[in-house]
């Protein structure tokens, strides 16, 4: 269904003509399923392309688009950079809403420690102008070209310098929102005009509300403004990179040190975590599964495919006991006697936890020092074959990790061997850190081949088994990745949270002007109601080679063949 | 190659957007590597978009419009995408093969647009794509006394370039050029009228077929000279013979390739030139595309991508990997910085993350508003620096940026680096 002459009329009075096209390549270049959030069928353009795509450049725009919307009865899904699929439209009668013209950094507020930005400023931008303050930002695994405020008000928001940079839940501070219904809402302190620098007020308290642990995934408003903590960065004012394009390392700045520390099981691991956590020495602290070690070292597939086949990978990317239980660690000093101390520190915390060091060569130790502050190489680990899922999104005690690194090796199971389904790398792949630098963030993360159904099947398979698993048992923390009819299947491991969710959802969205594609549906999926009874089957032993073909059909015909539409 | 030889590479793109942007950014203000989407914003007009654009046509779900063909022609495809996406993703996408193949499959299908046919149509005509008389072509050696070497032998054959050779303004920089050869007693001579296009703007409209008859006309005329080295004053001729032939099947023989920059760097660093010139002047340099990213050695490959460790996919055999990084940059600079006085200071884009002028790739003559926007970003960027002049070694990205400066009152002086050079000598 194409937009009306009228509809489009309106959008272009709402931002300028020439800022609305309908036109189909236009249209089609947001219509492009990376494997990322979506599974791609049967190509890498969704069936369903946007039928418009606005370009806003500011609040009072995008409350125009979503009015215009509303008129004509069309459903809007906002886009900031677009990294993944997650920003893809879902029915046939929706525009994307580039957010593109509105990124602009209103403000870096050295003192107080905070931004205020808009959509499209990227994390390299931030990360740039925050360091020429002394300050640095939270990067999430999408790296340097993604939104921090699609993130934060969105959208997951971990990342691995969250020792020191916290979580994206915690770093949203003040916040813009056009609601689906086309109101501008001001929640925290921007709701009663005092500024952006707290999320729950003074003004309007809610942020838990319209963006819980996972976010709302484009699925509830449009956020336009955001507050944005930011955090000390005792380094230097511009990052000094070394080494040549595309192997560029980071200058460790003085009195910053890298280590990279092993122990023999995942107990002494545990053990330490807590101590360096306790002592607060480490500004990042981060566990990276050697395959993606390997990847993100190399700058091509077959640069890593020599290092291992001829046996000559680095230590750091062996996946052996001897390697393969370890922390990473970026210490980060103001001077010398500081330095000594953290040194210090740390060659304690290995003595009295069986702890050992491994060293790097000079190359590496700038590469995975730049990784550490950057998040520059994480998307690395798409390149065997440019589509990667998740699992196990755990957040909880660091008491919980060996068991979860069992699990998770059970998960991955025959797929990561050869003949499997997923990429042969490390028997698990989990990356964790200490999410604001306390307690365990942990997810596996594996990389898949969209143009194989089965390997596409197998990613099903493991995200409903996975998190079976996690509700069995009860032990293995809580489960973020459950998005949209997962939600509904598993949400009462998270005391019935869909419950909850899906009220804000009909209540926000009263006019079901927005997909239900990633976030919770307004209705209940029909088979919702029977999937007690069927999951009590579906992971029956027995039943297993029966599941893992209806998981590969489902692959190539779509889950929406089992589920119906969401409503 | 095909446009279909490129679907496997244009799937495998994640739409991470490191197309558009520097991998490692110095500010947000000179974040943006990619001109075409600074000026288009929806995201059809990036690499990776018009990679979708590429992928939609093969697939049958668009068809050709207006909007279409801007998103790809306003384009100058200066390759800083292609640098930008391997940070992450090595050979695995390679943007810049597929816009080639891109327009390429525009020509064929008839919907190239008439500023570009007119300049091809120059270039059938008269050999350069201006459509200037081919006898006029030497009119800057007139009365030099230079070799003729379609005639007599000589070591060097210097080759002038279209916009050198018919840009009057460049005429002084070419005689100051030849002197200096002279001078540093180099046997040299040059083609005069016999010399055409090299074919690289052809190659860039996506006119392959023409590209390679002026390329193997080119190299005809080079080769059958006997010199054993090649010196050319002109960056897209450079590009075209290190990057461009061997992507279209001509050799050179095996001849060796310089730009006049990296020769005079060469004559300087052997004692048979001594700078005797010098400037007082806050300098930046402006990489050209063409002598830079664009200018690395390109090695065909014909292989198979196989599938290793369940769903990795590898080159087998393993191919050459493009990466930037080997471009003309440090001979410019050197030169540069043997003018006694001339301090050199850096854009923060510099080198193999160096913005374009906006001029290459068809851009100009088919959208003038995107040329200009771009060469105004450019100059903002150099009037950062504090710098006073803004040198380049590509007349056309001299010309372009001079006018636009003029046009814009902008303060910066812009300078090709042999006039510099010429102006500077004491
Ligand atoms: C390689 C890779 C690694 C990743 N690693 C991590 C990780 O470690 N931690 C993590 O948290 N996430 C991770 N992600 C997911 C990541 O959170 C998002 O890709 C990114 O944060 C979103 O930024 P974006 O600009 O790409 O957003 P988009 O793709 O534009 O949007 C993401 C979602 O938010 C919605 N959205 C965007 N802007 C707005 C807005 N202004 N208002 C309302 N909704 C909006 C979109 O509709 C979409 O559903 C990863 C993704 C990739 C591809
Ligand atoms: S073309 Fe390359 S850089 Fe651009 S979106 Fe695709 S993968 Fe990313
Ligand atoms: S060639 Fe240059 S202008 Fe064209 S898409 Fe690539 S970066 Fe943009």
């Amino acid at each position: 269904m194409p937009l009306t002459a009228e509809a489009l009329r309106d959008l272009e009075s709402a931002v300028g003509k020439g800022n609305v096209s309908d036109d189909s390549s236009t249209c089609m270049s947001y219509a492009w399923n990376a494997g990322l959030g979506g599974m791609p069928k049967p190509n890498r353009l969704a069936v369903v392309p946007p039928i418009g795509v606005v370009l806003p450049a500011n609040t009072e725009q995008v409350q125009g688009v979503v009015k215009a919307c509303l008129k004509h009865g069309i459903k809007f899904k906002p886009h900031s950079t677009g990294y993944g699929s997650l920003a893809t439209v879902a029915s046939p009668n929706a525009i994307s809403v580039d957010l593109r013209r509105m990124n602009r950094i209103h403000e870096i507020d050295e003192r107080n420690q905070m931004a205020v930005i808009e959509p499209y400023v990227t994390a390299g931008q931030l990360q740039a102008e925050a360091m020429k303050s002394g300050l640095n930002c939270h990067i999430v695994g999408a790296g340097l070209t993604h939104s921090p405020l699609a993130s934060a008000t969105a959208c997951f928001g971990i990342g691995i310098s969250g020792t020191t940079t916290g979580n994206n839940v915690r770093n949203l501070l003040g916040l813009e929102w056009v609601t689906p219904n086309g109101e501008i809402l001001n929640i925290g302190s921007s709701g009663s005009g005092s500024g952006w620098f707290s999320g729950e007020g003074p003004g309007p308290g809610f942020r838990g509300m319209i963006r819980g642990i996972t976010g709302t995934m484009g699925e509830l408003g449009i956020f336009t403004k955001i507050g944005y903590k930011l955090y000390p960065w005792p380094g230097p004012k511009k990052l000094e990179t070394m080494g040549k394009h595309p192997q560029l390392g980071m200058r460790i700045p003085e009195h910053f040190r890298l280590y990279h520390l092993a122990w023999q099981s995942w107990e002494d691991v545990t053990k330490a975590s807590y101590e360096i956590n306790q002592s607060g020495v480490a500004y990042v602290l981060v566990r990276i599964p050697p395959n993606s070690y390997g990847m993100a070292l190399s700058a091509t597939n077959n640069d890593y495919y020599d290092l291992l086949s001829q046996g000559r990978l680095p230590d750091i990317a062996k996946d052996d006991d001897q390697h393969r239980m370890t922390w990473t660690m970026l210490t980060a000093a103001s001077s010398a006697a500081e330095a000594r101390y953290k040194e210090r520190v740390v060659k304690g915390i290995l003595a009295n936890t069986n702890g050992r060091e491994i060293a790097l060569s000079p190359d590496h130790e700038g590469l995975v020092a730049y990784f550490l502050v950057t998040s520059i190489y994480i998307p690395r680990v798409l390149r065997p074959s440019s589509a990667m899922s998740t699992s196990f999104g755990v957040l909880e005690s660091f008491s919980k990790l060996p068991e979860v690194m069992k699990a998770g090796e059970v998960c991955l199971g025959e797929d990561i061997k050869p003949g499997g389904m997923f990429m042969q790398g490390s028997r698990e792949e989990f990356w964790s850190w200490p999410s604001e630098g306390r307690h365990l963030w942990t997810e596996n993360a594996f990389s898949y081949d969209v143009n194989i159904p089965e390997s596409r099947g197998a990613v099903l398979r493991m995200a409903l088994e996975h998190d079976d698993m996690v509700q069995t048992k009860g032990s293995l923390g809580v489960e973020v990745f459950a998005l949209g009819p997962l939600a509904d299947f598993f949400s009462s491991a998270s005391s019935n949270a869909t419950l909850w969710m899906r009220k804000v959802k009909q209540r926000f969205d009263g006019h079901n002007a927005q997909d239900a594609q990633f976030f919770i549906s307004r209705e209940a999926p029909w088979i919702t109601k029977y999937w007690p009874f069927l999951r009590r089957v579906l992971f029956l032993r027995i039943f297993r080679p029966v599941f893992k073909r209806m998981m590969t059909h489902f692959a190539i015909v779509g889950l929406q063949a089992l589920m119906g539409k969401r409503k | 190659m095909s446009l279909e030889t490129r679907k496997r590479y244009i799937e495998r793109c994640p739409r991470c957007s490191q197309c558009k942007w520097l991998p490692a950014p110095k500010s947000q203000r000179f974040a943006s590597v990619c001109p075409s989407i600074q000026y288009g914003n929806f995201h059809s007009y990036s690499a990776g978009g018009k990679g979708f654009t590429a992928y939609a046509m093969l697939e049958n779900r668009i068809g050709y419009s207006a909007e279409m063909l801007r998103s790809v022609f306003a384009c100058t495809m200066c390759g800083a995408c292609d640098t930008s996406c391997k940070t992450n993703f090595g050979d695995n996408i390679e943007p810049l093969d597929t816009l080639y193949e891109l327009r390429a499959r525009v020509v064929r299908d008839g919907k190239s647009l008439p500023a570009h046919v007119e300049l091809i149509d120059n270039l059938r005509r008269v050999g350069n794509p201006f459509g200037k008389p081919s006898q006029e072509r030497a009119r800057w050696a007139e009365g030099l006394n230079l070799k003729d070497i379609t005639k007599q032998r000589a070591d060097v054959f210097l080759h002038i370039g279209c916009t050198p050779a018919y840009d009057e303004a460049e005429w002084r920089s070419l005689q100051f050029c030849a002197e200096l050869l002279k001078n540093a007693k180099v046997d040299f001579g040059v083609a005069g009228n016999a010399e055409q296009s090299s074919g690289g703007l052809a190659f860039d409209l996506g006119f392959q077929e023409d590209a390679r008859r002026l390329a193997e006309a080119s190299a005809k005329l080079v080769v059958a000279s006997g010199a054993k080295t090649l010196v050319t004053c002109c960056a897209e001729s450079y590009a075209a013979f290190k990057n461009g032939f061997p992507r279209l099947g001509v050799s050179l023989g095996g001849l060796r390739v310089l730009h006049i920059t990296e020769y005079l760097d060469e004559l300087i660093r052997d004692g048979r030139l001594k700078p005797r010139s010098s400037a007082n002047a806050l300098v930046t340099y402006h990489d050209p595309c063409k002598l830079g990213r664009l200018s690395e050695t390109y090695t065909p490959w014909q292989g198979e991508w196989r599938r290793v460790l369940n769903v990795m996919y590898i080159a087998v055999p393993p191919r050459p990997v493009l990466y930037g990084t080997e471009g003309n940059y440090d001979a410019p600079r050197r030169l540069l910085q043997s003018i006694a006085g001339v301090e050199v200071v850096e854009m923060e884009r510099s080198r193999e993350y160096s913005y374009c002028c906006g001029a290459g790739g068809g851009a100009k003559e088919a959208y003038p508003d995107f040329a200009e926007k771009t060469a105004g970003d450019r100059l903002t960027e150099a009037e950062a620096t504090g710098a006073s002049v803004m040198v380049t070694a590509c007349a056309t990205c001299q010309r372009h940026l001079s006018a636009v400066a003029n046009k814009q009152g902008s303060k910066l002086r812009v300078k090709g680096l042999l006039e510099m050079l010429c102006e500077a000598v004491v």
